[in-house]
């Protein structure tokens, strides 16, 4: 338990360090270092994670209407994401003692979430309106 | 101490530590199927079980001391259905939603698909009470979390190594 406490700590940290970095550096202004989608580079297409670093650089500045425009499918899954790392990481760390909420998914919906994030993944790679919407702008 | 075993998908018991011992021995249950008892926070596999018998968990409702508090031998063989009423008991079964989630938007590689499309089923599968497929979604879910977080970080760090080198070659 205290292994993994100070596992969580250490990228609680490191996540905290690069969110500042990412608020400090535009990655559209180019000068500082960040890693390309290699899934962009390999096939020219966005992947469902594409604007992902812009959106959040939008964000930690208070754009959120800018954020929206780069990546509107992480922009409302952010909320949900947070909260649910927070649940996991505690659940994952005080083990079977855990007496909190746990992110959990009805059998009704199984094929939503999975259903949304590739239907956003292709869409936002056609061409013309209204799907260049969903495409980093 | 009363185990629970899956065969061939099936979860089976449940039986005495003492009998699925035995199993183990003659073969009946193989050492690569998956095992689990009250307290346990995950199946593992009977191979990394040493310790079938002891009791060192908060023991179920199941076990009642029988009348005049002595132990009737019962060859080992517990009666199926000896507890009635009691709860259909199974181990939080991890559904890795978040982590797939988050490799299939950080890594920006498709590996992650598979693992949310696994993890998205292993809370129906538990709710159906199919604990063996549960457990299974959950192991692939996990798998391809890794496979979709170990790729993603191998191609940034060769793509690290390969404008190293571009930035030497431009000097």
């Amino acid at each position: 338990m205290k292994q993994r406490l100070a596992l969580v700590l250490a990228l609680g940290v490191l996540g905290v360090l690069g969110l500042c970095y990412i608020q400090r550096n535009d990655p559209e202004a180019g000068g500082a270092y960040f890693p390309k989608c290699m899934f962009r580079e390999v096939t020219g297409l966005h992947c469902a994670g594409c604007g992902g670093t812009r959106a959040t650089h939008a964000l930690t500045n208070l754009e959120p209407g800018v954020a929206f425009r780069k990546n509107p499918l992480l922009v409302i899954l952010l909320p949900l994401l947070v909260v649910g790392v927070v649940l996991e990481s505690a659940a994952w760390v005080i083990g079977k003692g855990y007496r909190g909420p746990r992110v959990r998914l009805p059998g009704q919906l199984a094929w939503s979430l999975p259903g949304i994030i590739v239907a956003f993944w292709i869409l936002r790679n056609i061409p013309g309106w209204p799907f260049e919407l969903l495409a980093p702008r | 101490m009363e185990w629970f075993y899956a065969k061939n998908g099936k979860r089976e018991g449940p039986v005495s530590g003492a009998t699925l011992k035995s199993m183990i021995v003659s073969g009946e249950v193989a050492s690569t199927d998956l095992v689990w008892r009250e307290g346990m926070a995950d199946w593992r596999p009977a191979a990394e079980i040493n310790d079938f018998e002891s009791a060192g968990v908060v023991e179920p409702a199941g076990i009642v001391a029988p009348p005049g508090g002595s132990q009737i031998p019962q060859g080992g063989v517990p009666q199926p259905g000896q507890v009635p009423g009691a709860p259909v008991a199974h181990a939080p079964i991890s559904n890795y939603l978040i982590p797939a989630i988050l490799v299939t938007i950080f890594c920006c590689w498709p590996f992650g698909i598979p693992a949310i499309v696994f993890a998205a089923k292993v809370d129906g599968l538990v709710s159906r009470g199919d604990i063996a497929g549960a457990v299974e979604a959950s192991r692939k879910a996990k798998t391809w979390t890794w496979v979709s977080f170990g790729c993603g970080l191998g191609i940034i760090l060769i793509y690290g190594v390969f404008m190293t080198i571009g930035i030497g070659a431009g000097l």
